[in-house]
């Protein structure tokens, strides 16, 4: 093919792409030119390594480099269409600073945690790992121990880890990034339905009539997503879309109605829109009375801070007193049934704020009652220039909108939930909503927290990445889910450690206590990401310290690490994700990682071998374990238990978890393969295939529970572009809960919330359970009464605006892919400090001043804006946390859901000044 | 960084604009350089659009200013090609 012909093709190759995604014709000519074959380019298919919406892509390669991206117009989550991080799947790859060699900090030829990174082999990396946690072992046991991980590790990736730590280890020490980003919605499924991920899917948003954003800037966030949003209103008069906001974003443009609160009082509008549902009798009564019960819990929980003050600092002091005890403002007195306010209340149930227990329909009445418009408005409204009346309207608007039978809804949310030290509530009370009018689980009716990783849902919710779970919504405290992960894991009795590991923040607190001391982060970056930062990066320099930071390009976290591993990414390697519509993905490898960069399952695996049955299956200690069966604070040898299922002591963790029988039986080369390489099995020499074998073990867990997925081969055949889980007789299904789309409801039922967890409970009144015997709620999903609950650390005469973080379009979380892509880069170069032009000009500054952003934890230097894409109402500001140099999370407040343990990163008090001339982060 | 700029970058683009702003926005597009609107649909205001440059730089700047014009709703990529 000439240049010039070569040109023409790419021209009707664009135009052909975009019409056909825009459902447009074009003259056949173009298409017919489109549809030649691109010499010497490769497609296959894959899907987006960026957010939870999993986009399917097509890749082309020639030789060994991704050369072209294109929206797969097959994929039904996207058609055809990419956003503008999407289409850098393939650029992310080629940044000049990817990480190629194994760098150890090395002085004289060893290992010196002051040393200088110096490259290594695998072998001599490896080795010094090895040491370091055997050291660490030694002295502290299991629990010294850690692995961080996230919803960017494949399911295959993320299923090794938990498999080498849960069975091998036998520490629980595992938790992802995955902990900061939808904790909150797990635990309000697992609460409310008994079993996590949504009933609904994408497909709803073609049937909804109105749809509310609480929280989330999904046009920028998910912006497929949005665009069918968009599509939807656009070819719909009657369709509404409403944007429920602490400020302006792009998604409050295209909306139809914007509101803007204040922060944290989304809690008190959903009682608002829950007692007028019940005042307008909008109920759907037969779908309550048949398939729900109402439920209350504790609101004494505490805000998820430490436990200690040793490592604080006196400013940081003052916050942490009120997770003791708190008086409560005036609004969550009248919000509680409390009275007036200002009498402290001790925080009494942090230890249990996950306890509830069932109430009547008339507590629930009498519960929401103080509700009203307008003690709700005047608690809400969150642009003081706004009239109340204007307000008063559009909260009264949005709650008619959830009342009126005639429409479907769908809420919508992400982090402004998620994040929030009343996460599990406020999704609770999402669902009380939608289940007292009915409009659950049905299409055009849908609850949905968004995710923000790739495999969020696939990975660390789905294989149970989490300190406290196991594969299938199993957890690790309940010794029949444990039998079951030994039986299927071929395991002694006993092995898997019954204490429930530290989340990842809490993995940062035990290193800075010095009660964990050996960690390995992988596909993440936690001491960027981690709230309250400067504690984490301190305690990561500790002299007795190690860690080990696998990463693709050099971030915060490597900078503080004392060994980085280079890692393959996302088309250098095998993989599947799970995207938040329960579709599961698969893709082949396309081409090899540069140098000496590795797959994350090949190092699992790999490191795996260097440990044998007897170093770790011996009695452990287990500070704190207290659990039937097991001796207190010790995990028991298993190690002869292990010889009579006929392992050798001296077996290495490879063999006994990775290298089984049953999946040496799963061969490498596989005809699904289609050509193409697979690096695992070529660096671990092997002649099966880890990618596949390991899938099929871990569906074993899904399989017959609810979680059902479809055999390996059949998501890379032909014209299937995922499958929405379960996965039954190879049907999809889009509905769950849904007899006339879930085959796991009971026939004859209508719905069937089937979810067995937390289903028999006490009775009780709306401050505690009563005694008595349980009751059993199988089938039912419950409706949640949550209080009004302010943050911990509002502002006040000192620290006076509330401080919110968040994304933007062009970044993917901590940049460190998408800042390597140029034009992203240029796009959106450094973070800016977007504050109301009021705030700015009360502290005489102007749009592109220098100033300082400062809270009780520490302070940062950046830019002022006045007049981007965002829009705070006065007394807020918003920072992105993607920018390096802008280190907002040495800002934040580490406060979180007591529940979930996911930290609130949307509320903290700053103040923001003039920067006098200094520089840098303080 | 990634390697130096290729000579040719063509994006496809759908372009979802208010169904009464499909003609200005479209007469607009039209007329500026290296965009071509493919396809339109007046009903759903959507338009199938190719930017072709020289470099990423114009790209994005041909980008940014399809995505400014007034009565635009959204623009997603189709595809991005590259050819040095």
């Amino acid at each position: 093919m000439s240049t010039c012909d070569r040109r023409d093709f790419i021209r009707a190759s664009a135009a052909a792409a975009a019409s056909a995604a825009a459902g447009l014709s074009v003259p056949p000519a173009v298409t017919a030119l489109a549809n030649q074959a691109t010499p010497g380019v490769h497609w296959d298919r894959g899907v987006c390594r960026f957010c939870g919406t999993g986009c399917g892509i097509q890749i082309g390669t020639e030789g060994n480099r991704v050369v072209a991206i294109k929206g797969d117009p097959d994929s039904p989550v996207n058609r055809g269409l990419l956003c503008v991080k999407g289409y850098a799947n393939a650029k992310i790859l080629y940044g000049a600073d990817r990480l190629t060699t194994p760098l150890l900090r090395m002085r004289n030829g060893r290992f010196d945690k002051q040393g200088a990174f110096v490259p290594v082999s695998w072998t001599r990396a490896f080795d010094e790992m090895a040491a370091q946690f055997r050291r660490v072992h030694r002295e502290l046991g299991p629990t010294g121990v850690g692995v961080m991980g996230s919803g960017q590790w494949t399911i295959q990736e993320g299923y090794a880890a938990v498999k080498l730590v849960k069975a091998g280890w036998r520490s629980n020490n595992i938790d992802p990034n995955a902990l900061h980003c939808m904790s909150s919605a797990v635990a309000a499924f697992m609460q409310t339905f008994g079993i996590d991920e949504p009933a609904g899917c994408y497909d709803d948003l073609e049937h909804c009539d109105t749809l509310v954003s609480w929280g989330a800037n999904m046009a920028e966030m998910h912006p497929m997503l949005w665009g069918r949003v968009v599509d939807r209103r656009l070819a719909n008069p009657k369709v509404r879309v409403v944007a429920l906001t602490t400020f302006t974003t792009p998604t409050s443009a295209l909306a139809d109605v914007e509101i803007v609160i204040r922060p944290q009082t989304d809690l008190a509008i959903w009682n608002y829109i829950a007692r007028e549902i019940l005042a307008t009798d909008a109920v759907d009564w037969p779908f309550v009375r048949q398939h729900c019960v109402f439920a209350a819990g504790p609101s004494d929980i505490g805000y998820g801070m430490r436990g200690d003050e040793a490592a604080m600092t006196p400013a940081e002091r003052e916050i942490r007193r009120l997770e003791q005890e708190r008086p409560l403002t005036r609004e969550e007195a009248i919000g509680q049934g409390r009275g007036r306010g200002a009498e402290p209340v001790a925080q009494l149930s942090r230890g249990r704020a996950g306890d509830h227990w069932l109430i009547t329909l008339e507590q629930f009445r009498e519960a929401v009652r103080p509700y009203t418009l307008d003690f709700v408005s005047r608690l809400a409204r969150g642009n003081r220039d706004e009239p109340i009346e204007q307000f008063q309207r559009k909260l009264s608007n949005l709650a008619a909108l959830y009342a009126d039978r005639a429409r479907n809804i769908v809420s919508c949310w992400t982090m402004g939930f998620n994040q929030h030290t009343r996460g599990t509530w406020v999704n609770e009370q999402a669902y009380m909503v939608h289940l007292l009018t009915g409009k659950y689980a049905r299409p055009g009716n849908s609850a949905f927290s968004l995710t923000g990783q790739p495999s969020a849902c696939g990975t660390t919710r789905e294989v149970g990445t989490f300190a406290h779970r196991l594969p299938a919504d199993m957890v690790v405290n309940d010794p029949a889910h444990r039998a079951r992960a030994e039986t299927i894991w071929r395991l002694p009795d006993g092995a898997i450690n019954p204490k429930p590991g530290s989340s990842l923040p809490q993995m940062m607190r035990d290193l800075e206590d010095g009660r964990l001391k050996w960690l390995w982060v992988q596909v993440t970056n936690p001491f960027q990401s981690t709230a309250n930062a400067t504690h984490w990066l301190d305690a990561a320099r500790r002299a007795d310290t190690f860690l080990v930071v696998s990463d693709a390009y050099p971030s915060v976290s490597c900078q503080v690490a004392d060994l980085i591993l280079p890692s393959a990414m996302i088309f250098e390697k095998w993989g599947a994700y799970g995207n938040t519509e329960r579709r599961t993905q698969l893709w082949r490898q396309q081409v090899h990682a540069p140098g000496e960069a590795r797959p994350d399952l090949w190092q699992t695996l790999e490191f795996s071998k260097r440990f044998t049955l007897a170093e770790v299956w011996g009695a452990q200690p287990v500070p704190g374990l207290s659990a039937k069966g097991f001796a207190e604070g010790r995990l028991p040898d298993v190690v002869d238990a292990a010889r009579a299922l006929g392992y050798s002591p001296t077996a290495t963790l490879y063999d006994v978890l990775f290298a089984t029988p049953a999946n040496r039986r799963v061969a490498w080369p596989d005809p699904i393969a289609a050509g193409a390489g697979n690096d695992t099995v070529r660096h671990l020499g092997t002649d099966w295939f880890p990618e596949k074998a390991l899938f099929e073990e871990y569906a074993a867990f899904g399989r017959g529970h609810g979680h059902d997925l479809a055999p390996f081969d059949s998501y890379l055949a032909e014209g299937v572009r995922g499958l929405r889980w379960p996965v039954v007789n190879g049907q999809e299904t889009r509905w769950r809960f849904n007899e006339a789309h879930d085959p796991y409801v009971r026939p004859g039922t209508g719905f069937d919330f089937y979810g067995p967890a937390m289903k028999t409970l006490p009775r009780g009144d709306m401050r505690a359970p009563a005694p008595g015997p349980l009751t059993a709620v199988a089938g039912k999903a419950k409706i949640f009464f949550r209080p009004y609950a302010a943050p911990p650390e509002v502002p006040d005469g000192t620290w006076d605006l509330w401080l919110s973080t968040g994304r933007v379009l062009e970044h993917w979380h901590s940049g460190t892919m998408t800042r390597r892509v140029p034009e992203l880069h240029r796009a959106m170069p450094a973070a800016l400090l977007y504050m109301h032009p009021q705030d700015a000009s009360h502290r005489k500054l102007a749009r592109h001043d220098a100033a300082w952003v400062e809270s009780r934890r520490g302070r940062v230097r950046l830019r002022v804006e006045t007049e981007g894409r965002y829009t705070p109402p006065p007394g807020l500001v918003y920072v992105p946390w993607f920018d390096e140099g802008v280190l907002i999370n040495a800002v934040t407040l580490d406060a979180a859901c007591p529940i979930s343990g996911q930290t609130d990163f949307k509320k903290c008090a700053v103040k923001v000044y003039r920067d006098q001339g200094g520089t840098g982060v303080a | 960084m990634t390697p130096s700029p290729p000579d040719l970058h063509v994006a496809g683009l759908v372009v979802n604009a208010a169904p009464a702003d499909v003609e200005r926005v479209e007469n607009l597009v039209s007329a500026q350089p290296g965009f071509v609107v493919c396809a339109r649909d007046v009903s759903t205001g959507r338009m199938a659009v190719t930017l072709e440059t020289g470099s990423v730089d114009e790209q994005e700047a041909g980008f940014a200013w399809l995505s400014a014009l007034p009565g635009v709703r959204t623009v997603s990529l189709a595809c991005h090609h590259i050819d040095s």
